[in-house]
C-alpha cells in the first residue's frame, strides 16, 4: 500500500488551472524525482502537499497513510510526518535558529507522545547533526536563515529533515543555488536520510542532483500532468534531449529504450 | 478649543480640592501657591476633547467619569493577589524600591539597599512633611518642581493641584549609580485616582536608571495621573523606563518632561501592556549642544484597550542626535496612537534624527493611527521618518507551521522577536531579562493571538 497516493488532482492558483489531473503512488523506503519545465506545477505539487495557503483543489483526491491529507492544517501534516524543503527557505528576524528548531521537534515530539528536550539536551544533539551536515555551528544562534548564503539556507533545510525524521519529505528544489561542491554535499546528506520507512519527493529542473541521490522513479511532470515516467535512466535521458522530447512522448512506457 | 469644566464638576473638584488643602496644612507656601495656580488652570481648560489635535483619537470622557476618591486614612493592606506578580516583583532584591499604594509612599512595602555616597532618593510626603532626615531636600524640590513643564495641559495641572505624593532623585555629579532605582506606583482600591509625581535631577557627568511602574489591581478602574520631570545637567546619563498595567478597566495617564543640557544622554523606554485608556507624553528638550536622545516605546494592546503614546523631541541647539522607534501589536477591538513630533530650531544645524513606527494588527477590529509631526526650521539636518502598519509574515507563518509548530505558537513567537527588538536598547541586562519575561507572558495570554486570518 502506497504511504502518498496522488489521484487525479486538479489545482487552481489565483483562477488559474495549474495541476490538472496528476496522478502519482510512493511507497515507503522509495525516491522519487519529479522533474519538468518551468511553470509545470512542481512546486505547486509540493505547497499542497505541505498545505500552503492560495491553492485550491478543485478535483481528485490525496491519501497519506490512507487519510485525506487535505482537511489538515500544515502543522498536523508536520506531525504526522510530512516534511517541506523550501525552495527559497524563509528568513525570520529576532527568532534563533536553535530557538526554532526546538519548538518544531518539540511539537512533533509532543505529538508523537514522545519526551520533549531540553535545551541542554536539544543543543547537543543539533550540534552534532550540524556538524555531520558540514553546517558552521554559528549559524544555529544566529537568526533563521537570516544572513545565511544559499548553501547555508538548504543545509539548515535538511538540517530540520534530519531533527524531524518525517515519513515523507517533499524537497522542492533543494539543489538550485547551490555551487557543485554543496550540491554534492548536500545530496549526500539527503541520501543518509534514506530509510526504508521514509520516502522522498525531490522537485528538481536538473539531473545532477539525481548523480549523488539515486530515484526509484523519475517522473516528468507538464502542463500539470505527469506526462512519462521512468527508472533512473528517463533523468540521464532528458539531459540528453531536454523536457521537449518527454512532453511530445507522453505514452513512451520506457524512455530508456525509446532512446 | 477649550470649554471650562462643566458647573457640577467645577463645583464637585473644589470642594475636594479645599479639603486635599485643608488636610496639608502644614505644606510649605510655595507649593500651595503651586497647586492653587495649577488648580485653576486645570477649572479654567476642562477636560481635552477629541476637537483638540492633541486628542483628536483619544476621548478622555470614562476618565473624567471615574471621579476623585479621597485617598484612604488608614495605611492600606496590600492583597498581592490583585496584582501581576512578575511585575509587583520587578527589580525585587536588584535595587532600591519605593513602593507607592494609591499615590501614597509605603515604608512597609518599600525595599532599600545602601545608597551610594551622596545619591538623595526621598519620598516627596516625607520632604514635605518635613520628616527628619528628609529636610535636606526641601529646597532642591523647591528649585526644581515644576520647572520642566511647558504649558499644562488639564491632566499635568490637575496632578499637580491634587499632587499627594512621589520621589525626588538627586543624582550627584559624577556618581555612576549601578542598580536601578524602582518606583512602584500600585492603585489598589476601585475608584481610587492618585497623582504620583517623579523629580530627576542628573548632576554632571552622572549616571543612573530610573524605573516606573504604574499598576493596577486586576478589575478595579483606577487612575493614576503622573507626571515626571527629569533634568540631566551636562554629560549625564539617565536611562527612563514606565512600564504601564492596568486593570481593562483602569486609566493611566504619564506626563514626562526632559529638559537636556550640553552632551547629556537621556534615553526613555515605554512598555504599555494594560489598561481601559493610556495616554503616554514625552516631552524633550534638547537644549545644549551634542545631546543623544532615545525614545522607544513597545504596546500591547488587546480587548478594548486604548494607548496612545505622543512624544515631543525639540532640538534647539547643534549637533544632538535623537533616535525615537514605537512599536505594538493591536489585537481585538484595541486601539494604538502614536503621534511623533519632532522640531529642529533654526539654531539646531547638523541635527540628526530618526524615528520609525511599526505596527503588527491581529485583529480587523484593531485600529492604529500613526503620524510623524515634524517642523525644520534649519537647514543643515537629517531627519528621517518611517512608519508601518502591518499583518504577521504569512510566509514565516507557513514556514514555522510546516514544522510542526501550531498556529497559536507560530503566531506567539513572531509576535515575541517582533517585539523584543524593543528591548535591545535596555542597557541593565537584568532589568531586560525580566522585561523580556514580562513580555512573552503578556504575548502567551493576548485573547485572541489565535484570530489572525491563515
Amino acid at each position: 500500500m502506497a504511504l502518498l497516493s496522488i489521484k487525479n488532482l486538479h489545482v487552481e492558483a489565483a483562477g488559474k488551472p495549474i495541476l490538472r489531473g496528476l496522478s502519482l503512488d510512493v511507497q515507503a523506503g522509495e525516491v522519487h524525482a519529479v522533474m519538468g519545465p518551468n511553470g509545470s506545477g512542481k512546486s505547486t505539487l509540493a505547497n499542497v502537499l505541505a498545505g500552503r495557503d492560495g491553492y485550491v483543489v478543485t478535483a481528485g483526491e490525496v491519501l497519506y497513510q490512507d487519510k485525506n491529507l487535505l482537511t489538515l492544517a500544515p502543522e498536523e501534516r508536520a506531525r504526522e510526518g510530512i516534511f517541506l524543503g523550501f525552495q527559497y527557505p524563509v528568513e525570520i528576524p529576532g527568532v534563533a535558529n536553535t530557538y526554532f528548531l526546538r519548538a518544531a521537534l518539540n511539537a512533533v515530539k509532543k505529538y508523537r507522545g514522545e519526551e520533549q528536550l531540553d535545551a541542554i539536551d536539544f543543543l547537543a544533539l543539533v550540534k552534532q547533526k550540524a556538524k555531520n551536515l558540514g553546517l558552521d555551528p554559528s549559524l544555529l544562534g544566529r537568526p533563521v536563515n537570516e544572513g545565511f548564503s544559499g548553501g547555508e539556507k538548504k543545509r539548515n533545510e535538511i538540517l530540520q529533515m534530519s531533527l524531524l525524521e518525517p515519513r515523507l519529505a517533499v524537497l522542492d528544489e533543494t539543489d538550485s543555488g547551490l555551487d557543485i561542491d554543496a550540491l554534492r554535499e548536500v545530496a549526500n546528506a539527503v541520501q543518509a536520510l534514506r530509510h526504508p520507512t521514509r520516502a522522498i519527493v525531490v522537485i528538481t529542473h536538473h539531473q545532477r542532483l539525481l548523480d549523488y541521490l539515486i530515484p526509484d522513479r523519475v517522473h516528468v511532470l507538464s502542463g500539470g500532468t505527469i506526462v512519462t515516467s521512468g527508472d533512473k535512466t528517463l533523468a540521464t535521458e532528458l539531459e540528453k534531449r531536454g523536457y521537449a522530447w518527454a512532453t511530445a512522448q507522453p505514452e513512451a512506457p520506457e524512455p530508456g529504450q525509446a532512446a | 478649543m477649550n470649554t471650562g469644566l462643566p458647573t457640577e464638576m467645577r463645583d464637585a473638584y473644589a470642594a475636594e480640592f479645599a479639603s486635599v488643602l485643608a488636610r496639608s496644612a502644614g505644606l510649605p507656601p510655595w507649593l500651595t501657591g503651586a497647586r492653587k495656580t495649577a488648580f485653576d488652570a486645570f477649572v479654567e481648560q476642562g477636560w481635552p476633547t477629541t476637537k483638540q489635535e492633541d486628542w483628536r483619537f483619544t476621548d478622555v470622557t470614562p476618565i473624567t467619569r471615574l471621579g476623585l476618591l479621597p485617598p484612604p486614612a488608614v495605611q492600606l493592606q496590600l492583597n498581592e493577589g490583585d496584582f501581576d506578580a512578575k511585575l509587583l516583583n520587578l527589580g525585587s532584591g536588584q535595587g532600591h524600591r519605593l513602593v507607592f499604594v494609591d499615590g501614597q509612599y509605603q515604608a512597609g512595602f518599600s525595599t532599600w539597599q545602601a545608597l551610594p555616597r551622596g545619591l538623595r532618593v526621598t519620598p516627596l510626603s516625607s520632604i514635605v512633611a518635613g520628616v527628619a532626615g528628609a529636610d535636606s531636600d526641601a529646597k532642591p524640590l523647591h528649585d526644581l518642581l515644576g520647572r520642566q513643564l511647558g504649558s499644562q495641559n488639564a491632566f499635568v495641572a490637575l496632578s499637580t493641584a491634587f499632587m499627594t505624593d512621589g520621589a525626588l532623585v538627586h543624582i550627584p555629579a559624577g556618581l555612576s549609580v549601578e542598580l536601578p532605582i524602582y518606583l512602584v506606583f500600585l492603585s489598589a482600591n476601585q475608584g481610587a485616582t492618585s497623582f504620583p509625581r517623579t523629580v530627576v535631577s542628573a548632576g554632571e557627568n552622572s549616571q543612573a536608571t530610573i524605573v516606573e511602574v504604574h499598576l493596577g489591581a486586576a478589575d478595579r478602574a483606577t487612575l493614576s495621573n503622573a507626571v515626571t520631570e527629569i533634568v540631566l545637567e551636562p554629560h549625564a546619563r539617565i536611562a527612563h523606563h514606565s512600564i504601564q498595567k492596568m486593570s481593562p478597566t483602569g486609566f493611566h495617564v504619564g506626563h514626562i518632561a526632559v529638559t537636556q543640557q550640553a552632551d547629556s544622554a537621556f534615553s526613555a523606554h515605554s512598555l504599555f501592556l494594560d489598561g481601559r485608556i493610556v495616554r503616554n507624553d514625552i516631552c524633550t528638550l534638547l537644549s545644549g549642544e551634542r545631546c543623544a536622545c532615545n525614545l522607544d516605546g513597545l504596546y500591547l494592546a488587546d480587548g478594548s484597550s486604548h494607548v496612545d503614546n505622543h512624544t515631543t523631541i525639540d532640538h534647539r541647539m547643534p549637533q544632538s542626535t535623537s533616535r525615537e522607534s514605537y512599536r505594538g501589536v493591536v489585537d481585538g477591538r484595541s486601539r494604538a496612537v502614536f503621534n511623533g513630533r519632532i522640531v529642529v530650531r533654526p539654531g539646531a544645524q547638523q541635527t540628526d534624527a530618526r524615528q520609525t513606527s511599526r505596527n503588527l494588527i491581529l485583529a480587523d477590529g484593531a485600529v492604529v493611527h500613526t503620524k510623524p509631526h515634524l517642523e525644520i526650521f534649519a537647514n543643515d539636518v537629517k531627519c528621517a521618518h518611517g512608519a508601518t502598519i502591518g499583518r504577521l509574515d504569512e510566509e514565516s507563518l507557513f514556514y514555522l507551521r510546516s514544522r510542526g509548530i501550531g498556529l497559536r505558537e507560530a503566531n506567539q513567537i513572531l509576535i515575541g522577536a517582533f517585539m523584543r527588538e524593543g528591548l535591545e536598547r535596555v542597557a541593565f541586562s537584568p532589568l531586560r531579562e525580566e522585561l523580556e519575561a514580562i513580555l512573552t507572558s503578556r504575548i502567551d495570554d493576548m485573547t485572541s493571538v489565535v484570530g489572525v486570518s491563515t
